[in-house]
C-alpha cells in the first residue's frame, strides 16, 4: 500500500520538501490525498492514533511561535503548523509501509554488519520486553508483589533492573558468538570472486561459494586438541589430550561445569571466554575444505570453522521468522532453492510455522529450527552441545539420521549429552572428561497418595477427563514438541497459584550475583538484605538455613556469593532457579523438562530430593522426553498423561 | 576571499553570490545544516560497519541499542525525561567513543521507528554520538584511579550539562522546518522548560542507575579478559611428565607380586 520499494527514498525527500514549497490550497490538495492514501494503507483508527499524538503536539508548537517569535501574523503560523503536520505524515506513511525486516535488508545489502546489529537489535527488542514481565511474574510468584504497599512493590520491581540486565547482556554474548561461528560477519565470497561463479554457472558445477563440494569431504578432516582450560582462581576445568578423524561420532561426557561447552566454544573458533577462562595449548584442524590448516589460537576467524549448535535454542535465533532464519543461514552454506528449504522444513515438521515467530514457537520446536536451518552440510565438524534435550522421539530420530549421515560423508560429530543411552549406540569413541561417573540409578519410592489436591485446567486450550491429582502422585506428561506440555503447566501456574518451573533457567533468575539472587528468593529474606545486619527480622534466620540445607543438597554450597549467576553453568543455574520452588513448599510442583542440563549424578540427587517431597505430601508434575525418566516414573508407581491437540488423556502403564 | 567573488565572466560570480546570499539565509542554513548532518550520520555509519570484526561487538551494540531504544519508547509519556543519555554516557565511560557512536546511530533508528522519523533523526544520533565521546575524553576525571568506580557527582554534572546542549543540537533541526531565526529561537526559548526537565532527569537517572550499569559494564569487561596462550603450564608438563614415567614404571614390573612369599598355607 505504501510507496513501491524503489521509490521510498525519493518519497522521502519528496514528503519533506513539498509541503515547504506549497500554499494553502495546493497543501489542502496534497495533505487530502495523504490522509485518504494513509487511511485506505493502515484504517482510519490508526491514522487517529497518529492524530491524537501529532496534532496537539503540532498546535503546541504553533502556540509557542505565536506567543514568542512576536510576529502576531497568525495565518503564517497556521501555515507553518499545516505544513509540519503534512511532512510528519508523509514520513509516517514511510514509516508504516516499510517493515522492520526490508530495514534490516536494505542495510545487509549496504552495511552488512551493522545491518546484523540491527537485526539482533529488533529481535532483542521484543526479548527484553518478555525478558522483564518473566521477571514481575516470578516476583509475584515469589510472593513480593501482593501483600506489599505500592511504594514497597515498586522498590522491589525496581531492584531487578541490574539481573534483568546481566542477563541481557548474556544473551548478547551468547548471540555474538552464534553469529561468529556462523560467519555471518564473514564478507561475502560471491563479490569478489564473480569470474569463478561465471565459470562454475557455465561448467554446471554445483559447488559451494568458496569452491566446495559439500557433500563429501575427505577423510583426511582431523582435530588435533592438546589444551587445558583455567579459570581466574587457577581451578582446572578441562585437560584434553585427542585426535579426532573424520568419519567419527565422538561422545562427550561428564558433569554439569567440567568444561564440555567451552571446549566445544574454542573449537568452534568463538571466544572461549564466556566466562573469564583462560586456554593453553593449542587446537588444530587439518583437511577443512575452505579454510586448510587452521591454528585456532589465531583466532577470531571471520569465516565459520565447524558448525556448532549450542545448548538453549532461544538465545541462539538471529531473525524474526524462521522463514528468515533460514535465509541467513543457507546464504553462508552455498547454493540453495526454496525447495530445499521447504523440503527440510517438511523434514522437521516445521513446514506449518514458515511464517512463525520463533519466540512463539515451543523450546522443542525452536531447537528444531535450529538444527534444520543451521546443521550445515558443508562444515565438516559438527558440535553438538545438548542439542537433543528439547527433542521428543520423531525429532531425535531426525537428528540421528543427519548425524549419521554426516559420519558417511567423513564427517567428524562431537556430540555433548546428559542422557548418553541414545548416543551410545550410534558413537565410536566416548571421551570423559574430569571424574567419570558411575552409571546411576534414579532413586525410586513407592509413596501412598493422599487426599485429592488439584486438577489440570480446562478451557478452550486444553480438555480432560483424568482423576485429579493426589498427595504424592508422580505425573509425568508426555506428548510430541509443540503439542503443549509447556503451555499446559503455565495455564495451571496461573489458575491455581501455584510455582512452575520453565526448562529455561534464566526465566526464574533475577539477581546479577548469587548473593542477590538468594536475597531475592524470598520476601523476607529480600526485607533483612535491606534492613542491614543490625536488624534481625523474625523467620529470616530459620528461611536462611532452610535455603542453607538445600543449597547443600542440590550441590550449590561450594559456589561463592560473589560469582555472577550467568558464570555458572547451565546445570548450576538450574538448580539454583529450583531453590525457591522446593522452599516454598507448595502442594503440587510443576517442572519443566527437570532433566535439560543436568548430570546424572545431580539428576539423581534431585529425585531424592523429589522422593523425601512426595512421602511429605506433595505431588510432582513434570515433563520430560526421556525414556530414562519414563521408566523411572513407571517403578516409582506415577501416573503417565500424554498430550495430544489439546487433550490430555491417562497412559495406563 | 577576493579571489573567489572576483568576476570571472560575469555569469559565475552572480551566480556564487546569488548561492552564497542564500546559504545565510534560514532555508539555506537548514539545507546545508541538514546535509553536512546526514553526511555525518552515513559517515558514522561506514565507519561503525568497517570497525564490527567480532560477533560478540555486533552483538553487544546491538543488545545497547535495544536497551536504549526500549527506554526511551517506555519513557516516552515523560516529556523529554528519558535514561538514553545517561546509558550512551556509561557507554562511552566504558567500552569507548566508537561504540557510543554505534549505539547511537541504532538507538536514534530504533527508536524512531515507534516514536517517528525525521529529519531530527539524523541530528539525534550525532548528539549522542557526542555524549558518547564526551565521556571516553573525559574518563579520567569520572571514575578513580583504577576505574572500579564511578564518580557520581562528576557524571551528574556532565549528565546535567548534555541535557541542554544535546536538546539543542537536536533543536537544530526545527530550523529545517520551520525555516526562520525567529521561529527557531523562540522554539529553543520556550524549549528551555524541556531542556531543563531533561538534564534534572539525567541527574536522577545518575543517581539512580549509575553504579549498577557501572558494575555491570565493568562484569562485562571481564569476559573480555580471557587470554589463549600458546603453550602448557610447566605445573601441566611436570604432572603428566610424572604420570607418563609411573605409567612407564608399572609397565617394567610385569608382576609386582611375585617377589613376595605367600605365608598362608605353607606347611
Amino acid at each position: 500500500m505504501g510507496p513501491p520499494r524503489h521509490f521510498r527514498l525519493p518519497f522521502l525527500v519528496l514528503v519533506v520538501v513539498l509541503p515547504l514549497m506549497l500554499e494553502w490550497q495546493q497543501l489542502a490538495a496534497w495533505g487530502g490525498f495523504l490522509f485518504l492514501w494513509s487511511a485506505y494503507m493502515v484504517g482510519p483508527s490508526s491514522l487517529y492514533r497518529w492524530l491524537r499524538v501529532w496534532l496537539p503536539l503540532s498546535i503546541l508548537y504553533g502556540l509557542i511561535l505565536l506567543l514568542f517569535s512576536g510576529t502576531g501574523d497568525w495565518p503564517r503560523i497556521l501555515l507553518l503548523m499545516g505544513r509540519l503536520l503534512i511532512a510528519l505524515l508523509g514520513m509516517q506513511i514511510l514509516t508504516w509501509s516499510v517493515p522492520p525486516s526490508d530495514v534490516v535488508r536494505a542495510f545487509e545489502w549496504a552495511l552488512p554488519r551493522l545491518g546484523v546489529s540491527l537485526a539482533i537489535s529488533l529481535r532483542l527488542v521484543p526479548r527484553l520486553e518478555r525478558s522483564a514481565k518473566w521477571r514481575l511474574e516470578t516476583l509475584e510468584e515469589r510472593g513480593f508483589i501482593d501483600e506489599e504497599s505500592g511504594l514497597k512493590a515498586l522498590r522491589t520491581r525496581a531492584s531487578i533492573w541490574p539481573g534483568w540486565l546481566a542477563d541481557s547482556l548474556d544473551h548478547a554474548h551468547d548471540l555474538g558468538d552464534a553469529v561468529q561461528a556462523r560467519g555471518i560477519l564473514a564478507p561475502r565470497r560471491w563479490r569478489h570472486s564473480v569470474k569463478r561463479r561465471i565459470v562454475q554457472l557455465a561448467l554446471g558445477e554445483d559447488v559451494r561459494e568458496d569452491g566446495v563440494n559439500p557433500y563429501h569431504f575427505s577423510d583426511s578432516v582431523q582435530l588435533g586438541l592438546d589444551l587445558e582450560i583455567r579459570l581466574p582462581d587457577g581451578r582446572c576445568i578441562g585437560r584434553h589430550k585427542e585426535l579426532l578423524r573424520g568419519g567419527q561420532i565422538v561422545l562427550l561426557r561428564g558433569p554439569s561445569g567440567c568444561g564440555k561447552s567451552s571446549l566445544l566454544r574454542v573449537i568452534a573458533g568463538v571466544s572461549p571466554w564466556q566466562h573469564p577462562v583462560s586456554v593453553y595449548g593449542k587446537v588444530h584442524i587439518s583437511g577443512h575444505p575452505s579454510l586448510g590448516e587452521v591454528n585456532l589460537a589465531e583466532g577470531p576467524f571471520t569465516e565459520a570453522i565447524s558448525c556448532w549448535i549450542p545448548q538453549d535454542p532461544d538465545r541462539h535465533g538471529l531473525a524474526e521468522s524462521v522463514h528468515r532464519e533460514f535465509k541467513i543461514a543457507r546464504r553462508l552454506s552455498g547454493p540453495w532453492t526454496q525447495n530445499e528449504m521447504l523440503e527440510c522444513l517438511r523434514e522437521w515438521k516445521l513446514f506449518d510455522k514458515l511464517r512463525s515467530q520463533p519466540e512463539n514457537l515451543s523450546e522443542g520446536e525452536q531447537q528444531r529450527l535450529l538444527l534444520a536451518a543451521h546443521l550445515d552440510s558443508a562444515q565438516p565438524i559438527w558440535l553438538l552441545d545438548e542439542a537433543d534435550v528439547h527433542l521428543d522421539e520423531a525429532g531425535f530420530i531426525q537428528l540421528g539420521k543427519a548425524v549419521v549421515k554426516h559420519r558417511a560423508r567423513g564427517g567428524l560429530v562431537i556430540v555433548v549429552a546428559h542422557r548418553h543411552a541414545r548416543w551410545e549406540r550410534i558413537a565410536d569413541y566416548e571421551i570423559d572428561i574430569g571424574d567419570s561417573l558411575p552409571p546411576q540409578d534414579y532413586p525410586s519410592v513407592w509413596v501412598e497418595r493422599g487426599e485429592e489436591i488439584g486438577t489440570p485446567p480446562q478451557g478452550d486450550l486444553f480438555s480432560h477427563d483424568l482423576k485429579p491429582v493426589r498427595a504424592g502422585d508422580l505425573i509425568l506428561i508426555q506428548g510430541a514438541n509443540g503439542s503443549g506440555k509447556t503451555t499446559l503447566l503455565r495455564e495451571w501456574s496461573g489458575t491455581s497459584g501455584l510455582p512452575w518451573l520453565p526448562t529455561s533457567p534464566d526465566r526464574r533468575l533475577l539477581g546479577m550475583t548469587i548473593e542477590e539472587e538468594l536475597n531475592l528468593q524470598h520476601p523476607i529474606l529480600f526485607e533483612q538484605h535491606l534492613a542491614g545486619e543490625e536488624v534481625q527480622i523474625p523467620d529470616a534466620e530459620r528461611i536462611q538455613l532452610q535455603q542453607s540445607a538445600l543449597r547443600l543438597d542440590l550441590g550449590l554450597s561450594h559456589l561463592s556469593m560473589a560469582t555472577p549467576v550467568h558464570d555458572l553453568s547451565t546445570g548450576e543455574r538450574r538448580r539454583l532457579s529450583l531453590l525457591p520452588v522446593l522452599m516454598r513448599k507448595p502442594a503440587i510442583m510443576l517442572l519443566d523438562e527437570i532433566d535439560h542440563g543436568l548430570d546424572d549424578l545431580t539428576l539423581a540427587d534431585l529425585i531424592e530430593e523429589l522422593n523425601i517431597r512426595r512421602k511429605s505430601g506433595c505431588a510432582i508434575v513434570i515433563t520430560s522426553h526421556s525414556p530414562d525418566l519414563m521408566a523411572w516414573t513407571k517403578v516409582s508407581g506415577g501416573r503417565v498423561w500424554n498430550i495430544e491437540q489439546g487433550q490430555l488423556t491417562e497412559v495406563s502403564l | 576571499m577576493e579571489y573567489r567573488t572576483r568576476p570571472i565572466d560575469g555569469g559565475e560570480s552572480v551566480i556564487f553570490a546569488d548561492v552564497q546570499a542564500w546559504a545565510g539565509t534560514p532555508g539555506g542554513i537548514a539545507v546545508w545544516l541538514t546535509t553536512l548532518f546526514a553526511l555525518l550520520f552515513g559517515t558514522m555509519l561506514f565507519s561503525v560497519d568497517r570497525r564490527i570484526v567480532l560477533g560478540r561487538e555486533a552483538a553487544l551494540i546491538a543488545l545497547l541499542a535495544a536497551v536504549a531504544s526500549a527506554s526511551r519508547v517506555l519513557f516516552a509519556a515523560l516529556p523529554n525525561v528519558q535514561p538514553v543519555t545517561l546509558l550512551i554516557l556509561m557507554i562511552g565511560l566504558h567500552l569507548g567513543a566508537r561504540r557510543a557512536a554505534a549505539v547511537a546511530v541504532l538507538t536514534a533508528l530504533i527508536s524512531n521507528m515507534a516514536l517517528g522519523h525525521g529529519p531530527w533523526t539524523f541530528y539525534q544520533a550525532i548528539g549522542w554520538a557526542c555524549v558518547g565521546s564526551s565521556a571516553a575524553v573525559l574518563r579520567p576525571l569520572l571514575v578513580n584511579w583504577d576505574g572500579t568506580k564511578v564518580r557520581i557527582g562528576a557524571l551528574a554534572i556532565l549528565a546535567f550539562i548534555w541535557g541542554f546542549l544535546f536538546d539543542w543540537i537536536v533543536s537544530l533541526s526545527a530550523l529545517a522546518l520551520y525555516q526562520s531565526f525567529e521561529a527557531f529561537l523562540a522554539f529553543i526559548i520556550a524549549g528551555l522548560i524541556f531542556d531543563a526537565m531533561h538534564a534534572v532527569g539525567n541527574v536522577l537517572f545518575t543517581i539512580w542507575l549509575a553504579p549498577s550499569l557501572h558494575h555491570l559494564l565493568w562484569l562485562h569487561r571481564r569476559h573480555e579478559a580471557g587470554r589463549w596462550f600458546p603453550n602448557l603450564l610447566d605445573e601441566t608438563v611436570t604432572r603428566e611428565a610424572f604420570i607418563a614415567e609411573a605409567d612407564a614404571a608399572a609397565k617394567q614390573l610385569e608382576n609386582p607380586l611375585a617377589g613376595i612369599a605367600r605365608l598362608d598355607g605353607e606347611d
